[in-house]
């Protein structure tokens, strides 16, 4: 039958995290909430100047009658617009408790520099 | 149907305005707008407290709740009955200007929830785990609420 080829699964359920986002002399942060998304389930990605993250969660209680369900399966995800400004290469992630930090430095050319006056 | 505030957001390119609008436009049909901001993802709206989820079998009821980016020290976890309740606080890692922000969505502060069990539970027998900040509490079912198999005799 057609149906075997066909994926039975329903299309992923696509959310957009909250973020917090603040800039600092250095560097640029951003903060991420991503409950129920460990390492495995992380995927940060650059495209010419666009980020991306991407963060897949499980369905919970498997196995187990769902009493009451708030809680959606899904993959959160949501782009950034990079400027030049940002150092890509030095670009460090951390996930910890769901909270996925992204720390942006800034390239040095234009972090503030301060001019000596003679 | 809750309204969608359009926000104008000048330091924003027409590329990113795009793709936010977009996003804006589906969360007319997800239902959970937070009051705090776009995102809200943790926590309900009305509640004031956080997502959670409810299972049971036979041995167990399971309650999952969402609350990323906290510390253990800062939840609180009673029961009384068949009521668990949830509370704490979610404090901001460190003194930040305002200024300095160029987006707040992440919501902070006190919260609280009960939430009616289906079964009554072993009280003294409630493991709660963290992990990838979701708080997962496996209480055990009270002996006497356990499905119990009765063998049928035919004479």
């Amino acid at each position: 039958m057609n149906d075997e080829k066909k994926d039975p699964r329903p299309p992923e359920r696509v959310i957009t995290p909250c973020v917090n986002i603040r800039e600092g002399e250095d560097d640029v942060i951003l903060e991420a909430e991503l409950p129920g998304v460990s390492r495995d389930g992380l995927e940060i990605s650059i495209d010419g100047d666009e980020l991306t993250l991407s963060g897949k969660r499980e369905a919970g209680g498997k196995g187990m009658r769902a009493v009451r369900k708030e809680i959606t399966p899904c993959v959160y995800r949501r782009s950034f617009i990079i400027g030049d400004v940002i150092d890509r290469e030095k670009i460090e992630a951390r996930l910890k408790d769901g909270l996925l930090t992204l720390v942006l430095p800034k390239s040095a050319e234009t972090r503030p520099r301060k001019i000596e006056i003679t | 149907m809750a309204l969608i505030r359009y926000r104008h957001r000048p330091d924003w390119d027409p590329f990113s305005w795009l793709s936010d609008f977009r996003q804006d436009l589906t969360r007319v049909f997800d239902s959970r707008l937070s009051p705090w901001g776009e995102g809200g993802t943790d926590l309900l709206e009305g509640t004031g407290g956080p997502r959670i989820d409810i299972y049971e079998d036979d041995e167990n009821v399971v309650v999952n709740a969402d609350l990323p980016g906290m510390k253990k020290e800062d939840i609180d976890i009673s029961i009384t009955g068949d009521v668990l309740t949830l509370k704490g606080e979610k404090k901001q890692e460190e003194e930040v200007k305002e200024e300095n922000y160029h987006r707040i969505e992440r919501s902070y502060g006190s919260f609280q929830r009960s939430i009616t069990l289906p079964a009554p539970v072993e009280a003294d027998k409630i493991k709660a785990t963290y992990r990838d900040g979701v708080l997962e509490m496996v209480m055990p079912k009270r002996p006497e609420v356990k499905p119990k198999k009765i063998d049928v005799t035919v004479k």
